[in-house]
């Protein structure tokens, strides 16, 4: 799916999505294409269907920082206050990835995502490749930790389905 | 153990040392607004195949238990660190939980750039989060 996208800043988000796309390339991962949605651009790195990394930008800022993304759970029955104490455990214990919960009305999800300067990652490939790879190693954890809590979902964030909604949720 | 060293190397950039155990170095240093901003770097060992790690632990101020999402929010601007609420201290007020901004460093080849690099926007990040944070319980 390709959606027509608004960016203010002529191409510039997806501009600096090419060049991270490249210093992927050159640390070795294979990256998906940059997919453009109405909120942001990013694109995906895939180890398998359900263990993927997504990096996003935003078009409303400058595009100097980026968002390192892995999705946790999809679609997770609405009990914030739940989800919101396990998200606060998950991030004390691993404050890299802070635990979100994306409560949109289309769905509420739970993400890891980090923030990060552009220029700090493409000067720092093992830094880069170390969010790329610990992110969903992270979110097999993090399941883990909903499930003694008895948190769970019949879905999991699919590579060949959900790229583009993590884009979207990382952003907003 | 590069544990040692980068407490050494901690000590060497002239920031206040004003605790040291085996396992952490609590560390004071003041943002330009003039307060102190207390950090507990804290050894947390090997992480599987991925090195030796610490946590920078810097301490924002106390909450009533009912912020978790505005906690949640705020940590969506910020680029180093993270903040979390603690679980309830023992000795204060019912419902007054500790938030603190943390943030992992891997120390297998830490250099004090690096090191600088994190503790000053989590001191400056610390210092801010506080009066925000403040001044959003007193609306």
């Amino acid at each position: 799916m390709s959606v027509p996208a608004f960016d203010p800043f002529d191409g510039a988000a997806s501009r600096q999505l090419d060049r991270l796309q490249e210093a992927v390339r050159a640390i070795g991962l294979k990256t998906g294409e940059v997919r453009e949605t109405p909120f942001g651009v990013g694109f995906g790195v895939a180890w398998s269907d359900t263990r993927f990394s997504v990096v996003s930008a935003t078009y409303e800022e400058t595009v100097g920082f980026i968002y390192v993304t892995a999705g946790v759970l999809k679609a997770v029955p609405q009990a914030r206050r739940p989800l919101l104490e396990v998200c606060n455990g998950l991030t004390r214990d691993n404050p890299l990835f802070p635990a979100f919960l994306h409560d949109a009305e289309a769905g509420w999800d739970v993400l890891l995502s980090a923030r990060s300067p552009v220029e700090v990652l493409m000067s720092q490939p093992a830094f880069f490749r170390l969010l790329l790879e610990y992110g969903p190693g992270t979110a097999e954890l993090a399941l883990e930790r909903f499930a003694a809590e008895g948190i769970s979902t019949a879905e999991r964030h699919t590579w060949s389905e959900d790229v583009p909604r993590l884009i979207i949720r990382s952003v907003m | 153990m590069r544990w040692a060293e980068v407490k050494q190397m901690m000590r060497d950039t002239g920031v206040d040392v004003v605790g040291d155990t085996d396992t952490t170095l609590a560390l004071s240093w003041p943002p330009p607004s003039g307060r102190t901003v207390h950090v507990m770097a804290v050894y947390q060992g090997a992480i599987g195949d991925l090195g030796e790690w610490i946590g920078l632990i810097a301490m924002v101020c106390q909450l009533s238990d009912t912020s978790l999402e505005e906690i949640s929010a705020l940590n969506a601007e910020l680029f180093m660190g993270a903040l979390v609420v603690n679980p309830p201290l023992p000795d204060e007020p019912d419902g007054q939980r500790l938030v603190t901004l943390r943030h992992s460093l891997r120390i297998d080849e830490l250099q004090v750039e690096e090191f600088m690099y994190a503790l000053k926007p989590i001191v400056l990040n610390a210092d801010s989060l506080r009066e925000r944070i403040n001044g959003q319980e007193q609306r």
